[in-house]
């Protein structure tokens, strides 16, 4: 019998219930998806290479699993006491009835159960549709082929029964916590509201508002100008400014807004103004600390939505530049207490019959008096010394690079430009660095000379394209110095060599890479820790990258979307339980003469009012995060994100603008049911 | 004198076909500008229901009402609305004040409904504040002030865009004594004073001998009016009490 009351709970509500089972059904969707990554290997055709990287994607989205579970736990906790207060009058009924609390806890227990139950299977449902849309994402994303074929993966199945199973089981139990708590004469007389005490001092809002605006400000500021220095130890700082005032601004929006119109009489006396804008305080006095929250979780949301959707273009942007070469074989031997035996890496004939060029470049590390580096590089130091990243501890030697004119000269006709012409006496400090550029041509202007091992170099500048000088997995973000081809150094304190290859056959790439590979490993076996290498195709280089790209990219998504799924969600929930207090409120309105078009009008700007205030607010946050996150790529050499960020912003925008279409019909509907 | 209210022959019915209810079965009466007239009668014999249907809440089955020369049973929905707005006042119960919003407020948001001039709220608001001796309120919210305060307030909210009736159903249900003295001496003002045309509805003697007139419904019909002439309000609520026990008696020597 019990069930049955239930069930017929669920049929009559379903409409009151709908957001919530809304953001169920799509919480189970996402979380199917986004686990069946493992299945998705099984249909595309990928290099072992990109296994790997989706093997890595599998397991970050098990711990974002582990993260986004939590966050939709809370949610739906949240949202099921919400829907149980407002059934206050109704379990008063039950209670007045003689109905035990256990026999009630029971009904809560079965309805729960439905619609648990139907939001898994509709959510899966949908996770398998959009499983297979992310399969079809991933190709494109690795740009690979597709042999499409129906994607199923069990174990997400498994997991997202597990998971879910549990929340539901925990908000069951809050359920009957809450239940346990009522009290019959509460409950009878839920709808005597208690009066709210309204402070007087309505200044001090001002005030308030004044003071969060200027901890936004500072905030900004630095995150604006010196986004380096807030990476490293300001970091704490500026979030923590941040927060207070959002908090802050929350806390005195309501009084201040209150203040501001009420000063203006006409806007103030007009219609059913004065009504909405009283509501809103309320609304936002009471919230404000959700609010805040919910603005930071969208400027979270928003944050990752545009990483993840901007990084892809933007790695692919900086790849063709990465990789001059077809492979690169690069080795580097270090000194440890005695100098380094050089070793000339031996080419096997195979090798060097499959090359259409054939390059071997060296590099050596010279260790330079740090009074010396300072004086000539006084720019580049300082820049670094601002930055505080990568500094390590103060040494009497400070390490510079030096490369050969012909070697580098091999690379720039390689590439197709003009090689250079450099003097005995002269050394030209090369980077891939954008951030170093400036600080070089100042040490360059001051024509300084730099003295090293008996040498004497006077600092030239010429106009070189950006270039990197082997296909290397790593980005090197320091300077090199060109000099003669007659100037060598002794004991260097480290020796870098690459062999730089284009194959004549496109399908020969792999295996010379492997035949230079079993050299290395067979020549330097004995070497240990003094020794280090890699090995890279462009394609094993394109495919790291887009592996990070991809990850990122859904890592991205995911976390953004059920950020913002959460944070609308709460303010949904929040103002229809809002209006279903305030069914006594319109009626009173209706009875002294505002007719239908009046109340919904002012329905619409209170619910208006309250979404987009933290909308808003997250989109200024957003403004200053974006152009923070862009700064900070930028040393990587990478362009602007803009292009993600219009389409998280659309995104955003869309979802944002559903729930709010759901939550005014929901209000509507709930103010004027009799 | 005008004829601000004429109801001819009014029925209402609820239910459907498997079960009827006659609440209102054929009034007919009139109220004239600046009367004060009340409706007494038992619970359940329709005296809320008619005046539900006066004031355009709710439309009778058949019959018709003219106010002020409109004959509201022919008005549409917007129409009603509209014409509830501008034409009528209302006095409820269980005062129905916005907990959200001041005394003063409240009174300027019958004015701001109707659109009127921002700049002469304030005036008007004070005006009427002052005929209900409200004024102290004025800046507080309801749950400042007291019970007696609070429908004073409403009153002035129903009073404040000058109304052709005023209509109240069982104004002092939720007061004391005293409170209830201070608002019917207050309505009483307005009725001598300003010539505030007023139908009230109650079941409470004390209150109904504030009224000029009394019309007592049973069973959906008026069944007797009794005048105050000239009497005091003292005798007049000693004739109320009369008619009053014929209620319990036998219906026969009533009608």
């Amino acid at each position: 019998m019990y069930f049955k009351i239930a069930l017929q709970n669920v049929r009559k509500s379903f409409q009151d219930y709908f957001i919530y089972f809304l953001t169920l059904a799509f919480s189970v969707c996402l979380f199917f998806a986004f686990n069946s990554f493992t299945e998705q290997q099984a249909v595309i055709e990928m290099t072992t290479s990109q296994s790997e990287i989706m093997k890595l994607l599998t397991e970050i989205m098990g711990y974002m699993s582990v993260f986004v579970a939590v966050v939709l736990c809370f949610l739906i906790m949240y949202a099921n006491s919400f829907l149980v207060r407002r059934r206050k009058k109704e379990f008063g009924t039950y209670m007045l009835l003689g109905m035990e609390k256990s026999k009630m806890a029971r009904i809560l227990l079965y309805e729960t159960f439905i619609i648990g139950l139907l939001s898994l299977v509709v959510g899966i449902v949908f996770g398998i549709a959009l499983s297979q849309v992310l399969t079809i994402a991933t190709a494109s994303l690795f740009e690979v082929q597709l042999n499409y074929r129906f994607v199923f993966s069990f174990e997400a199945l498994i997991l997202t029964i597990l998971c879910f199973g549990l929340v539901f089981f925990l908000a069951m139990l809050l359920n009957i916590v809450i239940l346990s708590k009522f009290k019959l004469i509460d409950l009878l007389y839920a709808d005597r509201k208690n009066e709210e005490i309204h402070i007087k001092y309505v200044g001090i809002y001002v005030l308030i508002f004044i003071v969060s605006l200027v901890c936004l400000g500072v905030s900004y500021y630095h995150a604006w100008t010196d986004p380096f220095n807030v990476l490293g130890n300001k970091f704490i700082f500026v979030v923590s400014f941040g927060c207070i005032g959002t908090l802050l601004f929350f806390l005195s929006l309501a009084g201040f807004m209150l203040r501001f119109v009420s000063s203006s009489k006409k806007l103030y006396y007009k219609g059913l103004n004065m009504f909405v804008l009283k509501e809103v305080n309320a609304s936002i006095k009471s919230n404000f600390i959700s609010m805040s929250f919910v603005c930071i979780l969208l400027l979270l949301s928003i944050g990752a939505l545009c990483t993840g959707l901007s990084l892809n273009a933007t790695i692919n942007k900086s790849l063709k530049q990465s990789t001059p070469y077809d492979v690169s074989v690069e080795y580097r031997q270090y000194r440890e207490d005695t100098p380094i035996e050089v070793i000339e890496l031996q080419l096997p004939d195979s090798v060097k019959d499959d090359a259409s060029i054939l390059r071997v470049q060296k590099k050596v590390a010279i260790g330079i008096p740090t009074a010396e580096y300072n004086n000539v590089f006084e720019h580049v130091v300082n820049h670094y010394a601002n930055r505080e990243i990568g500094m390590t501890e103060q040494s009497n030697y400070e390490e510079l690079s030096f490369i050969h004119e012909s070697d580098f000269n091999d690379v720039l006709t390689d590439q197709g430009y003009k090689p250079i012409e450099i003097k005995k006496n002269e050394l030209v400090p090369y980077t891939t660095s954008v951030q170093l550029r400036d600080p070089i041509s100042k040490d360059i202007a001051n024509k300084r000379t730099l003295n090293v091992q008996g040498y004497t170099f006077s600092l030239k500048e010429i106009d070189l394209p950006e270039m990197t000088l082997a296909s290397s997995p790593l980005i090197d973000n320091s300077f090199i110095c060109v000099v003669d081809d007659e100037i060598e150094f002794d004991d260097p304190t480290f020796i870098y060599h690459a062999i730089n290859i284009n194959a004549k056959d496109e399908t020969k790439h792999d295996a010379i890479r492997e035949a230079l590979e079993n050299e290395i490993t067979e020549q330097f076996s004995n070497k240990g820790y003094t020794f280090s290498y890699f090995a890279s195709t462009r394609q094993d280089i394109y495919d790291g990258n887009k592996g990070t790209s991809v990850i990122v990219t859904y890592v991205g998504i995911y976390l953004g979307i059920v950020f913002m799924l959460s944070s609308v969600t709460l303010l949904a929930l929040q103002q229809l339980t809002k209006a279903n207090d305030n069914k006594k409120r319109y009626l009173i309105l209706n009875k002294i003469g505002a007719d239908d078009v009046m109340m919904n009008r002012a329905l619409f700007k209170q619910l208006c009012i309250y979404f987009f205030i933290p909308l808003a607010l997250a989109l200024v946050h957003s403004f200053v995060g974006i152009h923070f996150v862009d700064a900070i790529i930028m040393t990587t050499g990478r362009s602007s994100i803009l292009e993600g960020s219009a389409i998280a912003c659309a995104i955003l925008l869309l979802i944002y603008g559903c729930y709010f279409v759901v939550t005014y019909v929901g209000a509507k509907k709930i103010i004027h049911s009799k | 004198m005008k004829q601000v209210l004429n109801v001819q022959n009014i029925e209402k019915y609820y239910g459907n076909k498997d079960n009827l209810t006659k609440a209102i079965d054929g009034i007919t009466f009139d109220i004239n500008e600046g009367e004060f007239v009340g409706i007494m009668g038992p619970s359940g014999s329709g005296k809320t229901t008619l005046l539900n249907c006066v004031s355009t809440i709710d439309k009778v089955t058949s019959g018709n009402i003219v106010i002020d020369d409109t004959n509201i049973t022919e008005l549409k929905k917007q129409k009603l609305s509209k014409f509830r707005r501008e034409q009528l006042g209302f006095i409820f119960q269980d005062f129905n004040l916005l907990d959200t919003l001041t005394a003063f407020e409240n009174i300027a948001l019958a004015l701001t409904i109707q659109k009127v001039n921002p700049k002469k709220i304030d005036a008007q608001v004070k005006e009427v504040a002052k005929k209900l001796d409200i004024e102290e309120v004025l800046p507080k919210y309801p749950y400042q002030m007291s019970g007696g305060q609070r429908q004073r307030v409403a009153a002035a909210r129903a009073l404040v865009h000058n109304p052709s009736l005023i209509l109240a159903d069982e104004p002092t249900g939720a007061l004391d004594s005293k409170s209830s003295r201070m608002l019917l001496e207050s309505l009483e003002k307005l009725n001598k004073e300003y010539n505030s045309t007023i139908l009230l509805v109650t079941h409470d003697t004390f209150t109904a001998s504030f009224c000029d007139r009394i019309l007592f419904i049973k069973d959906g019909k008026i069944f007797n009016e009794i005048y105050k002439g000239n009497q005091s309000r003292k005798q007049f609520f000693d004739q109320i009490i009369e008619v009053v026990t014929l209620l319990g008696g036998d219906i026969s020597n009533v009608l």
